[in-house]
């Protein structure tokens, strides 16, 4: 009573403090309503002025963060049992499980939505630390809101150790920093963190803590999008819990994913006289396993996702009110189009040189401020005389091209696919890019203008076989998984053998699809001299006695034409001799066991799944002088899966020349789990196939 | 072409992109030139008309500055005038995305030792890769003590003028992560209208006020990964302080000027037409190999210590946590060795690193009880706690600055910010322990920056030298250790045990297996037995002590694989499982840089295979003997009773070799890789 009687509570302000807050240009903040303002000066009702220079911005109507007690409160009675629960939970929850870095004994979140759209998420959770990894990740507390919209407060945050310990949330210690954008093409600003790092966190202690998320100056008073994940990667989870709850009257919509087993995804529901409440709530939830090359969290672990509206018009017409105002082209930009395709005869020329030059000519740079400029992206004509825009201004301004060209062309909204895919039974703004699609010639042809090095029509490999919005003609639309040949690999090869086993060795490799762009983004993004490296390097991976003699790299700054590369190099000794046997391997043919690593457990729980199809296509040419005779040329194999197909073979063609071929295709993305060992026998046994070697006998050599 | 010239010359003259930005509630942005603000609402002129709002709408105004420095024709400016009319061309820097046509960087120390910094760079855009690197800029800086500017900048395309304006340029926090430690700031910006052949033109200011703590130094590099026309740096030191600067692999033909200004004195660098850095295989960190001069202003180590020292002394408090914490981890040792590896284990582990360096926070260590009760600090916190346990545990240690591997250390220059490091230094008996308490490394062990690094004695003992170096440790002490046992049996199917001990670096890198949960743990130990082969499957293994630095790891895995052999007729053909030299790092046929590793290394290996009854030997590969470059390898096979016996021991003596012994590294390279593609071959007896 004594210890309560020193905390100082300072004055809680209420959510929304109308002042306005102008940020000056030195970092400094000054607080008050603005009577007038010029173009040289701004003046404040209390008559102070400051030149307009000097000001930065002003901020209408932002929430003050609630000020909270000045000093640790002394752990309470209530902490004291709360510290024992949580040990006797861990103690008994942990005998069920070994080797974990963390347990989950409760992760718990409550939604809810006000009438005015406003809405709050208080969450709590109670984890132990069991390994000195997860001291940093589960020992603070960062939460980072919208300045004007959202605030975040930290309403308790206990650290109980295994000694018996005690240490409260010390609100003094709670800090709030605004984030650089980690990436240098980013710019993306408007946030404030709130930081709280929990002192004394060991391993084998339990965090406690308590915190209260307000969105409480939404942007659309109906975007109310509650989710929430029920499995950790770190340990497993005794309960995970969320509720949501909203006004009497309104809908709520969700959708449940992954639910383990047999356990039901239908809520319990309370009313009340003004609220109606949906709780959903798992228990004992192993953790989630790490496999490579697994899909992305949602996709795998139990996950809510909630809406309070059914389909996807609004979101429909929210974005295409945002694009249809942007991708109107000004005067300039129309005759800008129009001179560019000029000498374009079809709409497919006319679409490869927007195409192009969007690509080419827009750098990638991400300016996102606010709501319109982070889900609408600028006014196309703002980003074509900037030169620069993220992925939504560019498909902005290739949409807008298009039209000018008469093309029909629409943005479209994507989860990349090494994200999670979409639950498009549940509208939500889950997406991370954005592409175009346009009808060009009688065809749907997706377009991603925000590379450098996609010659048309083609895209990167992660917008592959993904279900995506595309909003001028409201519908879910999907981007198809190229054949392997479209997205293949050819290499070519004549190796001319030497008597002594030296071999001249010369190269050809073309490529299609995504592959192409890949690798022209490789070689165009280093130096001259580093390009002639990789060649270097990529014959002495051949042998270490190969030498380079030349190599082409072409096109790789143009892409109107096909990206090529070419090698020739010299191996002395490339035969490998035992006695008077010659062994000789395939030049860049074995696929080593490090580069099939998803198939490396003898089981897995989740798909593979991988960026692109795959097509890989080789031909060998060997000419051997006359003191080679043939022993033994690896067997022919053909393999084939429900995904794939491997074939490869060698054989004797004219006199002194043997010709050896091999393909293989993978048309689909993502493996199933329940086809996984079948597949991994069938990548096995190709990979295996690829060690085989060419054995000679050397006819010049007496062995005694 | 020529009418794409009119276009762009049509563009000089077209409305700016610039505009004030009005965000509205509804998450709306109005872009315009704000005309009118009062309690009625906000006017915003936009390209069509004139838009009233109610404050009640609006979320913020941003106005929006371009960043002019007051020049309005900057193209007539001689600089510019000069690189506009002879704008360099791709074809004559076919390696290179840009040109720094002139990096002028001007310090200004003032009498009271603050001081200002101007960066201007010029540059040209030659290739499509160089526009966002050419247009963009990061300024790192302390709030409380530096202030950033920037001054002005633009890029003119054909002769289409863009000045920078807000919309691109960011401050924030690159520590919000980091709560205890998100001390720095960032301001980036990207210069907006870059093309191939754009002109780009940036000035920015940082004002440093004077703080003890953190003294004036700098350290300027005059070559980089793109070419330069003019490289200059200036210096103007008024009287009564006096400069002490350090060239360092600086070329002859730098211009070199001093001169008397009105009130101090001016010294001038120049290096012209140097060439691009190219990426090399293990080529030595950037600040080991460009020219550069490093400067700061007069001090002496002695002096440097005697100001430092009351501030760290005061920083140490053997608090009653940290008193009981030091007796309860001493209180079983014995001996002194055992009392050190317990505080630093502790220390080690329960400490949570912290990765901001201390120039971005701070170069005076937080009070230890601070440290403690956090649990967590960075690289100077963590051995300066460690050092207080240490003291309250009886020991005498020293407490050093370091400075790591990944730069050059300058004796004639006593300056904090030299530093980037700290450790402990103990005696134990016979021993000297240089101790940094990181959680992946036993404490007898050291990572390779921190290996043969330079460091400054603050706190200790006064007899002993102020400066030193940390030692270079022995292939002994660093590297692996493999034993393995396989049978071969007549369908070529491989099975046998590996086990592995490590020590040094190598440890350290096993040991981030430890914040692996079990389950992962064990699907990546599959992985790493399926790296053997694409056959290969894991039966069981284990891995010991991973999270107990007082144990060495030793591994151990039971592998089948099936198929291993490949057979050819009688013969029955394979290699040593896991031998597999490349000489990938050899491509070139000369280096322009030294070749640079952190430490050196051992690996030991002994392998027996167990072969087929039905099989005898054919052929086995010769022993060898390599020796070159501060690089040695020894192999030899042997076969008695059916069994294949392998050795090998592969040592890296040096962790520089110089370009021009970089012929004998490849040719030992060379030899070391294709030695490993060797075949074994058993023929049916």
């Amino acid at each position: 009573m004594k210890f309560a009687a020193i905390i100082i509570i300072l004055t809680i302000l209420p959510p929304v403090c109308r002042a306005e807050v102008l940020t000056l240009r030195s970092g400094q903040e000054t607080t008050g309503t603005v009577t007038a303002f010029d173009a040289d000066s701004i003046t404040l009702e209390d008559g102070k002025s400051l030149p307009r220079q000097m000001v930065s911005t002003i901020q209408f109507g932002q929430a003050k963060p609630e000020q909270q007690e000045a000093a640790a409160a002394r752990p309470s009675d209530q902490d004291k049992k709360a510290a024992a629960e949580a040990f006797d939970m861990a103690r008994n929850f942990g005998k069920k499980y070994s080797g974990m870095n963390g347990l989950v004994l409760l992760d718990s979140g409550d939604y809810t939505l006000k009438t005015d759209g406003a809405w709050t998420l208080k969450t709590r959770e109670i984890r132990q630390i069991l390994k000195e990894n997860l001291k940093q990740s589960w020992g603070q507390i960062i939460r980072c809101s919208e300045e004007g919209r959202e605030r975040a407060k930290i309403i308790k945050a206990n650290v109980y150790t295994a000694d018996g310990g005690i240490y409260t949330l010390d609100p003094t210690r709670i800090k709030t920093s605004k984030p650089q954008s980690a990436s240098g093409d980013f710019f993306v600003s408007g946030s404030v963190c709130t930081q709280y790092a929990m002192e004394n966190v060991q391993v084998g202690s339990i965090v406690d803590y308590e915190i209260e998320e307000e969105t409480y100056n939404p942007f659309r008073k109906d975007f109310f999008f509650p989710v929430w994940g029920f499995q950790d990667s770190e340990g497993p989870v005794k309960v995970s819990e969320i509720s949501v709850t909203l006004p009497k009257g309104r809908e709520f919509y969700y959708s449940l994913r992954n639910f383990p087993g047999k356990r039901s995804t239908e809520p319990k529901i309370t009313e009340s006289a003004t609220a109606k409440t949906y709780a959903w709530r798992l228990e004992n939830i192993s953790p989630l396993a790490n496999e490579p090359m697994m899909p992305s969290y949602e996709d795998v672990a139990p996950y809510l996702r909630g809406s309070l509206f059914k389909d996807w018009d609004r979101i429909f017409d929210w974005t295409i009110g945002l694009y249809n105002e942007r991708t109107k082209p000004s005067p300039e930009l129309k005759e800008f189009t129009l001179d560019l395709i000029k000498d374009c005869k079809t709409d497919e020329e006319k679409a490869r040189a927007i195409y192009h030059y969007v690509q080419k000519e827009i750098r990638y740079i991400a300016v996102k401020v606010g709501v319109a400029s982070g889900w609408g992206g600028y006014d196309a004509n703002l980003t074509w005389k900037r030169r620069y825009g993220c992925c939504v201004d560019k498909s902005l301004l290739l949409t807008t091209m298009l039209g000018v060209a008469g093309i029909k062309a629409s943005p479209i909204l994507i989860n990349t696919n090494d994200q999670q895919d979409i639950d498009y039974t549940i509208p939500q703004l889950g997406f991370d890019h954005s592409i175009t699609v346009a009808e060009i010639g009688g065809k749907h042809v997706f377009l991603d203008s925000t590379g450098y090095d996609y010659r048309y029509p083609e895209i990167a490999g992660f917008d592959y076989g993904v279900h995506v919005l595309n909003v001028f003609n409201k519908k879910i639309d999907f981007v198809p998984v190229p054949t392997p040949v479209e997205n293949g690999s050819f290499y070519y090869y004549d190796i001319a053998m030497s008597p002594t086993g030296s071999a001249l060795i010369s190269e050809n490799m073309s490529y299609s699809g995504s592959r192409e762009g890949e690798l022209r983004d490789y070689y165009r993004s280093i130096k001259g001299e580093e390009q002639k490296r990789a060649f270097q390097q990529m014959a002495k991976e051949v042998s270490p006695a190969a030498e380079l003699i030349d190599y082409k790299v072409n096109n790789a700054e143009n892409i109107n034409k096909p990206f090529t590369l070419a090698t020739k190099y010299s191996i002395t000794d490339y035969a490998k001799r035992a006695g008077d046997i010659l062994i000789f391997h395939l030049p860049d043919f074995e696929v080593a066991a490090g580069r099939i690593k998803e198939i490396s457990q003898a089981e897995r729980i989740y798909p593979i799944e991988y960026m692109a199809s795959l097509g890989r296509y080789y031909v060998y040419s060997i000419s051997l002088p006359e003191n080679y005779e043939v022993v033994l040329l690896p067997e022919k194999l053909e393999l084939s899966d429900k995904y794939g197909s491997f074939t490869s073979q060698c054989a004797k063609a004219e006199k002194g020349k043997v010709v050896c071929t091999a393909f293989w295709e993978r048309g689909e993305r993502v493996i199933a789990p329940a086809d996984y060992k079948a597949y991994k026998g069938f990548l096995e046994a190709a990979a295996s196939h690829t060690k085989k070697q060419l054995f000679f006998k050397d006819s010049s050599v007496k062995i005694n | 072409m020529r009418k794409l010239f009119i276009f762009f010359l049509s563009l000089s003259t077209a409305p700016s992109a610039m505009a004030d930005i009005l965000y509205l509630n509804n998450g709306d942005e109005i872009n315009g030139t704000v005309t009118k603000l009062d309690a009625a609402g906000v006017s915003i002129q936009t390209a069509e008309k004139v838009q009233v709002y109610s404050k009640n709408d609006i979320l913020k105004i941003q106005f929006v500055k371009e960043y002019t420095g007051g020049k309005s024709d900057p193209a007539a400016e001689p600089d510019i005038k000069g690189l506009l009319s002879n704008l360099p061309k791709a074809d004559s820097y076919p390696n290179d995305g840009y040109i720094n046509w002139l990096t002028d960087t001007r310090f200004d120390i003032h009498k009271d030792k603050s001081y200002s910094v101007t960066i201007r760079n010029l540059r040209s855009v030659l290739r499509e890769r160089g526009k966002s690197p050419a247009s963009f800029e990061v300024i790192n800086y302390l709030p409380e003590l530096e202030k950033p500017e920037i001054e002005y900048a633009f890029s003119i395309t054909y002769s289409s003028l863009t000045w920078l304006n807000d919309i691109s340029v960011m401050e924030g926090s690159a520590f919000v992560g980091y709560p205890s430690y998100d001390r720095s700031k960032t301001m980036k910006f990207a210069i907006p209208n870059v093309q191939i052949g754009s002109a780009l033109d940036f000035s920015y200011r940082i004002d440093t006020r004077y703080d003890p703590q953190y003294p004036f130094f700098s350290n300027n590099a005059f070559r980089f990964f793109e070419p330069t026309q003019i490289s200059r740096l200036t210096v103007t030191v008024p009287d009564g302080l006096k400069l002490v600067y350090k060239e360092l692999n600086m070329p002859d033909n730098r211009a070199f000027s001093k001169k008397d200004v009105a009130g101090g004195t001016s010294y001038t660098w120049e290096l012209l037409d140097m060439p691009s850095y190219k990426e090399e295989p293990n080529m030595p960190p950037f600040f080991r190999h460009t020219p550069q001069v490093m400067l700061s202003l007069e001090d002496s180590w002695a002096g440097l210590r005697g100001r430092f020292e009351p501030l760290l002394k005061g920083k140490i408090a053997i608090t009653p946590e940290i008193a009981a914490k030091t007796n309860e981890l001493i209180k079983d040792k014995t001996s002194e060795v055992e009392k050190i590896e317990a505080l630093y284990n502790w220390v080690a582990r329960e400490i949570k690193h912290q990765p901001v360096g201390m120039d971005l926070y701070s170069y005076v260590p937080k009070n230890t009880g601070e440290i403690f009760n956090a649990k967590a600090g960075n690289s100077l916190d963590k051995p300066f706690l460690l050092y207080a346990m240490l003291s309250a545990a009886g020991f005498k240690p020293d407490f050093a600055y370091i400075k790591t591997k990944d730069s050059l250390f300058e004796a004639s220059q006593p300056n904090i910010k030299q530093f980037n490091f700290a450790e402990t230094i103990v005696e134990a008996g016979s021993k000297t322990l240089f101790l940094y308490p990181e959680d992946n490394y036993r404490y007898n062990e050291l990572p390779g920056y921190l290996q043969e690094a330079s460091g400054l004695r603050l706190l200790g003992a006064a007899d002993r030298p102020l400066l030193f170096t940390n030692p270079l440790f022995d292939t002994a002490l660093e590297g692996t250790e493999e034993n393995n046992a396989f049978t071969l049996d007549k369908d070529g199917n491989l099975s046998g045990t590996l086990t592995m001990r490590l020590k040094g670096n190598s440890q350290a890198d096993w040991r981030e297996l430890k914040d692996y949960k079990k389950e992962d743990l064990d699907k990546s130990m599959e992985q790493y037995a399926h790296n053997l082969h694409p056959q290969a499957v894991l039966k069981r293994y284990t891995l010991e002590n991973l999270s107990d630095l007082s144990k060495d790891v030793n591994y151990s895995m039971s592998v089948g694989i099936k198929d291993y052999a490949m057979k050819a007729g009688k013969y029955m053909i394979f290699k040593i499982p896991g031998l597999n030299y490349s000489a990938s790092d050899t491509g070139q046929t000369e280096r322009e840089l030294p070749m640079f590793w952190y430490s050196r290394s051992r690996s030991l290996g002994t392998i027996t295979i167990k072969l087929p009854e039905n099989f005898k030997v054919y052929y086995i590969p010769k022993k060898i003997r390599l020796v070159g470059a501060g690089q040695k390898y020894f192999a030899d096979y042997l076969v008695r009773n059916d069994t294949l016996f392998f050795s090998e021991e592969l040592r890296r003596e040096s962790t520089e070799i110089p370009a021009a012994d970089y012929p004998q590294y490849k040719g030992f390279k060379e030899a070391l890789a294709r030695y490993s593609e060797n075949w074994i071959v058993l023929e049916t007896k």
